[in-house]
């Protein structure tokens, strides 16, 4: 069962609509804190979009409409009256395919904090966040070239950094490995595995093992509805559902 | 379907004639061998006709540019850039011209780029679509299609008159960016748009604003295409005459604007002074005068499309 | 893990302030446009409503003499207007053929390394500025002319007509161009299939399927050959006349503007503001030509499914 400690991210009866298409049913879930969750379901079944609405990273889309909650740290991030951007802060994420901007290594670390008011010692800040993104060795003979030099596995790790430089307390995870080869992909889940002892994560992944090698609890969604949400142990050896089960035996998906 | 029903049909679609009696198929054969040598003299007499208005095309300008440097290049000397111009055709010059240009050019790009930069980053990257985004963006539309000769007009009752700026390079200066405002504006807009938008996105999951997202990575990817755009502006800036005319620009100056309050004179309108004129000397004086506007123009070419090549190869 | 989000601080009141100053500032460069085109049309009304108090409108509209400048004074705009047209029509008459061809030729025969002597050509053609032209026309197209045609005056409007072709042939031919490469291949390939040749399949599907592209470039076409100044100016001359003889010379709308405002004329008397209300006139031609384009390829662009 969910673990008592409260959630950092909540969603309560959640709807969500693309115009008039409703793609989220009633979706009420909890993340624990400093724990891995990992959304999956079949494509289509409204996970990444779940996953964007608690950075409202959902408002860039025209015809997005949704009832319900969602919650980080107990507060409304749509109703209350503190700014997007400051929740932003806080909820980082890191995208399907990699989008390191074209400046510098270094600068893709220290623009998010400079242009939040950051104090401290900016060299001291992108090694540590290199470090923490087990990129250092590889890049820090090169921290003035451009970002986009680097490989695919490389600029995703890059990306993690950038995000961890915002110091949040989650960091969402929107298919990361999708598009690297398999050595990046384990590489990137060592990281994961080092990174929850200090941040929530949430992963949205269409790759089953995946969950099963990273998470603790593990969603599993189904055309916008939540169809189970437990310990990644119970939901991929005994799921209660015969939905979960199907897909988890690869009966569809 | 036999070869003769498809042939049949063919013909019909194009003869309007229908052939589809069993008894006509021979008589079909041999109209339709009739047709078939009609049929190619037609296609090469469109052929031919279709590649020469190329070759007219390019004859023209060949010829365009052969005629003029034919009569302009005698008088091309170190006199033309260094004299004022002057009633003695083998006296005049073009440097007040060339100054005015100058000076009218600079403050154009100044004007231009703030007003049609700043209106293309508002319209594509900060904007809510509203009503007051439409109404800019039809405004913008409708001046586009607007003669050049009407800025001139509104420059005139404006600037000239209304700010009592009087024949100044600054009207001129003003006007023009007007004219050129919808070209910029529409240039930076598609490069904007080229950025890809992973990059904003981004930039806003790390919590920045619109504005310091667009001023720290939309815009600095975007400058080469913006670049260009603004390039090819101000070429057509500095080649036009109509709205000078209607401000003022005199045609007979002999000397250089000092201040920005100064009357001027630009390179085609002393093109056109001399043009004017009915001797011919002074024609070949013009000649020599279009040949420097058209190196000029030559030069904001090429650079822009030495930037366009950078930009594409950028884009990803 | 030590206080986060107290390295830095929250947002402050002063950067909010300071990005809501940047957006205003940025939404008034934008508005520049909006009170550009509500400038235009404040000044060309106010000073034709001053004109049209002087004059009636009647006269203005429907006499055939314009003399603003001679006794005895007469502003009937029609020799104007119609000095414009036959440039404009004349022009287009060589420009259509010509660039229609040139896009036929670009979209559907061309291999690469001709496209690449033509796509700069027309780019050329289209920088070169209007002065230039007027100068082209006066020294080396009339003369021609009068080779061929002894009766052809040193102003004319044929001359003018050829350079104002050659001017918006890369509209056209671009313009064209476009809406030629649109229609799909697939459409193209039921043609051939049939056995048709190529120029059949040009001539009969093809640009028949991008007509409303086609139209709208031959509008847009016309309406630049309407706002023309200097090639006209320089080449038709400045005697306004109601003729369909292009080797005469008339007078353009835009070639009287620029006439009277080369001149000394006394600000705020009639033949000052006779220019407002030929510039309004002028303005609303164009404006019309513009929005019917517009209108004809929303209108009749094929959709295809």
């Amino acid at each position: 069962m969910i673990s008592p400690t409260s959630p950092i991210l909540e969603t309560r009866n959640l709807n969500i609509y693309y115009g008039d298409k409703k793609v989220v049913r009633n979706v009420s879930l909890k993340v624990p804190k400093r724990t891995v969750t990992a959304l999956i379901g079949p494509s289509g079944c409204g996970k990444s979009t779940i996953l964007r609405t608690f950075n409202r990273m959902n408002d860039f889309i025209d015809s997005f409409r949704h009832e319900g909650e969602v919650l980080f740290e107990g507060t409304d991030v749509y109703r209350s009256k503190t700014d997007v951007t400051e929740f932003r802060r806080r909820v980082g994420m890191v995208f399907q395919k990699p989008n390191p901007f074209t400046s510098s290594i270094a600068k893709n670390i220290t623009w998010g904090p400079q242009i939040n008011g950051y104090k401290g010692d900016l060299n001291e800040l992108v090694e540590t966040c290199l470090r923490k993104a087990a990129l250092w060795d590889e890049v820090k003979d090169k921290l003035n070239d451009s970002g986009l030099a680097l490989s695919g596995g490389q600029q995703q790790r890059l990306c993690i950094a950038r995000a961890i430089a915002m110091d949040p307390e989650v960091i969402l995870m929107d298919e990361p490995c999708s598009a690297l080869d398999p050595q990046s992909t384990l590489a990137i889940e060592d990281l994961i595995h080092d990174l929850k002892q200090n941040y929530t994560i949430v992963i949205v992944t269409h790759n089953m093992q995946q969950a099963a090698r990273v998470s603790e609890y593990t969603a599993f969604m189904y055309n916008g509805d939540l169809i189970e949400f437990d310990n990644t142990s119970k939901i991929f050896s005994q799921p209660s559902e015969k939905l979960t089960k199907d897909y988890i035996v690869g009966r569809f998906g | 379907m036999s070869q003769i029903d498809s042939a049949l049909g063919a013909n019909r679609v194009l003869t309007g004639q229908d052939m589809s009696m069993p008894q006509d198929e021979n008589r079909v054969r041999a109209s339709f061998a009739v047709n078939l040598r009609r049929r190619q003299l037609k296609e090469r007499i469109f052929f031919v006709s279709i590649f020469s208005a190329t070759l007219v095309a390019l004859a023209i300008l060949v010829y365009l540019v052969a005629s003029i440097a034919y009569d302009g290049y005698p008088y091309l000397t170190w006199d033309f850039f260094t004299n004022f111009p002057s009633r003695f055709a083998n006296k005049a010059g073009f440097k007040s011209a060339i100054y005015g240009s100058v000076w009218l050019g600079g403050l154009t790009l100044v004007f231009s780029v703030l007003l049609g930069v700043g209106a293309a980053v508002y319209l594509q990257e900060l904007a809510s679509k509203g009503r007051i985004s439409s109404l800019i963006e039809l405004s913008i539309a409708t001046l586009a299609g607007v003669p050049s000769i009407i800025y001139g007009m509104l420059g005139l009752g404006i600037f000239v008159r209304f700010l009592s700026l009087g024949r100044s390079v600054l009207a001129g200066a003003l006007t023009l960016s007007l004219l050129i405002m919808p070209v910029i504006i529409i240039a930076a807009r598609e490069a904007l748009k080229s950025v890809p938008d992973s990059i904003r996105m981004g930039a806003f999951a790390l919590g920045a604003t619109r504005w310091q997202t667009v001023r720290d990575h939309v815009l600095p990817a975007a400058l080469p295409g913006i670049a260009t755009g603004v390039i090819l502006a101000m070429a057509r800036a500095v080649g036009e005459a109509a709205p000078l005319i209607l401000l003022g620009a005199l045609t007979y100056v002999a000397f250089v604007p000092e201040s920005i309050f100064d009357s001027f004179t630009a390179m085609p309108i002393q093109i056109f002074n001399w043009t004017s004129r009915p001797q011919p000397a002074f024609h070949q004086l013009a000649a020599a005068g279009i040949m420097v506007l058209l190196v000029f123009l030559l030069i904001c070419n090429s650079a822009a499309i030495y930037l366009r090549s950078k930009w594409g190869a950028k884009k990803r | 893990m030590t206080s986060r989000s107290q390295k830095w601080a929250p947002i402050s009141p002063l950067q909010r302030w300071r990005e809501k100053l940047v957006l205003k500032s940025l939404l008034i460069c934008a508005s520049v446009s909006v009170f550009t085109t509500l400038g235009i049309i404040y000044i060309l009304l106010e000073e034709s409503a001053f004109f049209f108090s002087h004059v009636s409108p009647l006269e203005f509209f429907f006499t055939t003499r314009w003399a603003p400048l001679f006794e005895p004074r007469s502003f009937g705009i029609l020799p104007l207007v119609s000095g414009t047209l036959l440039i404009s029509v004349g022009a287009l008459f060589v420009a259509l053929p010509l660039g229609l061809g040139i896009a036929i030729y670009t979209a559907e025969y061309a291999q690469g390394w001709w496209q690449k002597v033509l796509k700069p050509t027309l780019e050329i053609l289209a920088g070169i500025p209007s002065v230039v032209y007027g100068y082209f026309a006066l020294t080396q197209v009339t003369p021609l002319l009068q080779k061929i045609f002894p009766n052809v005056e040193v102003f004319n409007a044929a001359s003018a007509s050829i350079v104002i072709a050659i001017m918006v042939l890369p509209t056209i031919a671009s313009i064209c161009d476009d809406s030629l490469r649109a229609v799909p291949k697939a459409v193209r390939d039921g043609a051939y299939a049939l056995g048709t040749r190529r120029s059949e399949v040009v001539a009969h599907i093809v640009v028949p399927s991008a007509l409303s592209g086609i139209l709208a470039s031959f509008i847009l076409a016309f309406s630049r050959a309407v706002g023309e100044t200097m090639a006209v100016t320089l080449a038709a001359g400045a005697t306004p006349q109601l003729t369909l003889n292009p080797f005469l010379g008339v007078q353009a709308m835009t070639a009287y503007i620029a006439q009277v405002s080369l001149g000394d004329v006394a600000h705020g008397s009639v033949e000052y503001q006779s220019i407002f209300a030929v510039g309004l006139v002028l303005f609303l031609m164009t404006l019309a030509m513009n929005l019917l384009s517009q209108f004809i390829v929303k209108r009749y662009a094929r959709k295809y499914e």
